[in-house]
């Protein structure tokens, strides 16, 4: 590893779930830690944040590898300003290539490379349990410190899969209600998705429907009330699900602020999520809106190397910094 | 309905927090429940942070200040080092006071929650006013919550719109707009739902009835 600092924390990599086909993943300091950045809506920045963080890693002497897994439409070479590479994860999954070390394609910037998600196959979005499986397998022996998962729009379960395995999981969301709400959705599909690969779950399976399925005109309890009730009269489902809770812990970032107040959103959001599901979000940090940003997706560069001095840059340091502490 | 969360769950914070804690998550938890806070879109409809935003001015008074943090960590068995023998920090008379407070404290609390927490809430929203049977009689039977009988009524109780302001957290140039009935200032429906529910609450008004009228007159009006 490349400092003392890393390596402490590979030591506090865990697997964030149960699900048979992540066991491949296991703790050791010699395989990659694994960073998604996803979000209920599209457009929010999912990308510029990837790419710049995949680039600030670079830098700093980690080797750092883009996974594109907006399955349906990926872009991230265009962020990267890469060419389209010659194999994409379609060509994995059809066992055109045999290794995903060979769909690694370097970028212009020294230490970072990225693969690419399908270019065409429409059904790549809907893959199936044994390709995933696969994916996971074949990531333990990529070579590189951090592996960063983009993930697309929306709340498929490819996605949510994706976003529960990796190691921390980040949310953007613009302070906006449309954002907001596509958030808290995401939010509650991803933990859905958790609670219910929990062993015996089946027993209490109308419940955890009713917490995470309820329309608000129907006043619904707050999920964090029916786990508290479940406990009850299972404690040891209500244990598990607790164990579950405390290991859910989104980071997220408000991007695009204009305001105080756009900043502060971020906060509010933290305390209504530990209120109405019980978890603990951590607020990583906002990013100022600026103009420049659209500059350089325009002109296809990376904000962090073409306006190194601007807000969003300084903005984005300390998010950085939150990130690796 | 939800359970009773003690001061330190309302605010997110660890029983062993700093006074800068407390301020800081009294500032973040006013502005998370406050009327058109957009981090509660999708959860929370505002109707119920009237109640919350209740609980975190109460929460706020009893953990700001270090006598009664102290005095409320020792009820709820959240014993903190310098709480274990109260009579070394204090005289004897005081100490026996404090103590026969306790009980008192105690035994409501054996009773229900509630009680304890809305101790706080009860001075907050407790109005002074002279009461007027008549005009009592025609709020108890009218159908029809105007503006300017609402403005009439906050009159009749002692509210100064600065103190509305304070209960409501509604701006004072909404309040004067609900008042006049400005609807073409006001914004959408749902948000005049929501200040005419805080208003009429704040005023131990029947929510319902007062709601009711006043979407009414404004959908007439527009």
């Amino acid at each position: 590893m490349n400092d003392t600092n890393h390596a402490s924390q590979q030591n506090q990599y865990i697997p964030r779930s149960n699900k048979p086909w992540m066991n491949n993943i296991s703790a050791s300091s010699d395989e990659p830690q694994i960073l998604a950045v996803g979000g209920g809506k599209g457009g929010v920045g999912k990308s510029m944040v990837l790419s710049n963080m995949a680039i600030t890693l670079a830098l700093k002497g980690f080797k750092v590898v883009a996974i594109d897994l907006d399955l349906g439409g990926a872009n991230l070479h265009t962020c990267l300003n890469t060419p389209i590479p010659d194999y994409t994860l379609s060509d994995l999954m059809l066992k055109k290539v045999s290794h995903i070390n060979k769909l690694i394609t370097p970028s212009p910037i020294p230490n970072l490379s990225l693969i690419c998600g399908a270019q065409d196959e429409l059904g790549m979005a809907n893959l199936r349990n044994q390709f995933k499986s696969r994916i996971f397998t074949n990531l333990k022996n990529i070579d590189a410190d951090y592996v960063l998962f983009d993930l697309g729009a929306g709340t498929s379960n490819n996605t949510l899969d994706f976003f529960n395995a990796a190691y921390k999981g980040l949310l953007v969301c613009l302070p906006e209600p449309t954002s907001i709400e596509n958030t808290y959705r995401f939010i509650k599909s991803a933990l859905y998705r958790e609670i219910n690969s929990i062993d015996g779950i089946y027993k209490v399976q109308s419940h955890i429907d009713r917490a995470f399925n309820s329309k608000i005109s129907q006043k619904p309890e707050p999920p964090v009330e029916i786990f508290r009730k479940i406990k009850d009269y299972e404690p040891k489902l209500g244990a598990k699900i607790e164990a579950v809770l405390d290991k859910f812990n989104p980071q997220l970032i408000i991007n695009q602020t204009r305001s105080q107040e756009d900043i502060e959103i971020g906060h509010s959001m933290v305390l209504v999520c530990k209120r109405y599901f019980g978890i603990k979000m951590n607020y990583l940090g906002h990013l100022s809106y600026d103009s420049s940003v659209w500059q350089c997706v325009k002109k296809r560069k990376p904000l962090l190397m073409e306006f190194s001095h601007s807000e969003v840059a300084k903005d984005f340091d300390g998010l950085m910094q939150n990130l690796l502490q | 309905m939800e359970k009773q969360l003690n001061y330190y769950e309302i605010l997110d914070l660890p029983h062993q927090c700093r006074m800068e804690d407390i301020e800081k998550a009294y500032r973040i938890a006013k502005n998370t429940y406050r009327a058109e806070s957009p981090a509660l879109y999708s959860l929370y409809e505002d109707d119920d942070n009237t109640d919350t935003l209740r609980m975190v001015e109460e929460a706020y008074s009893v953990l700001s200040s270090p006598d009664k943090r102290k005095e409320y960590d020792r009820i709820k068995g959240f014993l903190s080092e310098t709480l274990k023998n109260p009579s070394n920090s204090l005289e004897n008379g005081k100490a026996k006071e404090i103590a026969q407070e306790h009980s008192k404290y105690n035994s409501t609390l054996k009773v229900s929650n509630v009680e304890v927490s809305s101790y706080g809430a009860s001075k907050k929203y407790a109005l002074d006013y002279d009461i007027d049977p008549e005009f009592e009689n025609e709020i108890e039977e009218t159908e029809e919550f105007t503006g300017e009988l609402l403005k009439k009524i906050r009159e009749y109780k002692n509210v100064s719109i600065e103190r509305m302001v304070e209960l409501t957290c509604i701006s004072k140039t909404k309040l004067k707009y609900i008042e006049n009935e400005n609807f073409s200032e006001l914004p959408a429906k749902i948000y005049v739902r929501g200040y005419v529910y805080q208003y009429a609450k704040c005023l131990k008004l029947p929510t319902d009835k007062v709601i009711d009228s006043y979407l009414r007159r404004l959908d007439n009006e527009s």
